[in-house]
């Protein structure tokens, strides 16, 4: 599938991440959701291709932030339609792209 | 004609207070108000011209390291605030004094509920090294209006009160103590994170009432002695351990009538498997303690610790203790240091 969206979360959102909700503060992962996430993934699976998610050049990931931008987004449409049409590109940091697939692939925490 | 129908609405409600003005009832409650308002100014009076009653400080003021006796005295100041009086905080002969404390008695000082709104007083320690880290942790831009000491304020000091979380106050702490720690202002994330996690978390565990917003403090300090920046971050809410919720019917009536101690509990909490008490997207909660616990391990931390209602647990180490005392709140506490 081709590429033919780009979301450079550095220049395009913000350098700093921050919390689950609107509510909570500023740069949320709600917000992210809402403006750029939901919005370019819809258009990708209409149009069939791939978004790129550039998450390099951040000061970092909160889960509170992943969780409540790419684990709801998974929640709402599904862990394989999300995988099939985002790919994401991190040079900086291998662990952080772990994290966002591991919360892509399982967003509901462990039952007690 | 207008004008005239007017008037004598007017009047009508004129005289309508007037009568109620002149009754018994009307009377009897102004007398009362005199006297309420005479009482208020005596009491008033009273306690302005109460003597200060000098609390003297443990010597080892490290909350971190001596948790039960700093601890014990902060409990014991807030009883004698409680019972009315004046307090003079004594801390001119301790021999020992951190960050952490610096930050736990700012926070401590600035809460009405704490302070019963009494009056307070106090000097810095006399030790040198002390004095200067007491000077320059800002104390006094947050308790005093002495313009000489406002300006000696070196190491970032931050109260929220509006948003929980601050991602642009998380970069600049990161910046103040990376600078001088690691010698980069390049991120470091695991840094970021915790502290955006931190601030998350009070949403969580610093307040019974789920809508209600928490005040958080955050205090950096570059120690240049040891080449650390110290970090301590709390909030004065109910704590973890308050305001966890437990799924099982046997747990839950353990821990009810403390036959379960909270220490019973940290395992769990590492771990994410602790329930958050908010309702919305439960299911996807929990995950912010586990990212601090897996960041600690970061060898840039030399230090990692959590206080939270009667428990101390220590990152690094792995271990928890038990405490004496029930700290209402929780406090983050940890150094960076560069690892070259």
């Amino acid at each position: 599938m081709e590429i033919k969206d780009k979301i450079i979360v550095k220049t395009d959102f913000s350098d700093t991440p921050g919390a689950r909700y609107k509510s909570d503060g500023p740069n949320s992962g709600e917000l992210f959701l809402e403006k750029f996430l939901t919005k370019k993934f819809n258009n990708a699976v209409n149009g069939n291709y791939k978004i790129l998610i550039d998450l390099d050049g951040v000061w970092g990931y909160p889960s509170s932030f992943v969780s409540g931008s790419f684990g709801k987004l998974s929640i709402d449409f599904g862990a394989e339609k999300v995988l099939n049409h985002i790919t994401f590109k991190s040079d900086d940091n291998s662990i952080r792209l772990e994290n966002i697939l591991k919360e892509i692939k399982n967003p509901k925490k462990k039952d007690q | 004609m207008k004008k005239k129908k007017k008037n004598i609405t007017y009047q009508k409600i004129r005289s309508k207070y007037e009568a109620k003005r002149r009754t018994k009832k009307w009377k009897e409650k102004k007398r009362k108000a005199i006297i309420h308002r005479k009482g208020e100014f005596i009491a008033r009076q009273k306690y302005v011209a109460k003597p200060y009653t000098n609390h003297k400080a443990p010597d080892n003021m490290s909350f971190i390291d001596n948790t039960d006796e700093v601890m014990t005295y902060f409990n014991d100041s807030h009883k004698l605030f409680k019972k009315k009086e004046k307090v003079e905080f004594d801390i001119k002969d301790i021999t020992n004094l951190t960050p952490d404390t610096i930050t736990l008695m700012i926070a401590n000082l600035k809460d009405p509920n704490f302070t019963k709104n009494g009056e307070f007083r106090g000097e810095a320690p006399t030790e040198p090294k002390l004095k200067k880290l007491f000077l320059e942790s800002g104390f006094y831009n947050f308790v005093a209006t002495s313009k000489q000491n406002k300006e000696k304020a070196t190491n970032l000091l931050h109260k929220e009160t509006d948003y929980k979380v601050r991602p642009n106050i998380a970069k600049t702490a990161c910046i103040f103590g990376m600078e001088h720690a690691l010698k980069t202002t390049e991120p470091f994330e695991p840094l970021y994170e915790i502290l955006i996690e931190c601030m998350q978390n009070t949403n969580n565990h610093a307040s019974a009432d789920d809508e209600e917003k928490c005040k958080w403090w955050l205090f950096v300090y570059n120690c240049k002695e040891t080449n650390t920046s110290k970090y301590s971050f709390l909030d004065l809410g109910v704590g973890i351990f308050e305001s966890i919720i437990v799924k099982n019917y046997i747990t839950k009536a353990a821990k009810k009538i403390g036959a379960l101690p909270n220490t019973h509990f940290v395992k769990d909490l590492l771990n994410g498997n602790i329930q958050s008490r908010i309702e919305k997207d439960n299911e996807i909660r929990g995950k912010g303690i586990p990212q601090i616990v897996a960041h600690s391990s970061f060898e840039e931390f030399k230090e990692f610790k959590i206080i939270s209602n009667d428990v101390k647990i220590d990152l690094k180490n792995k271990t928890h203790e038990k405490l004496n005392n029930n700290f209402s709140g929780t406090f983050y506490y940890w150094e960076i240091k560069n690892i070259a």
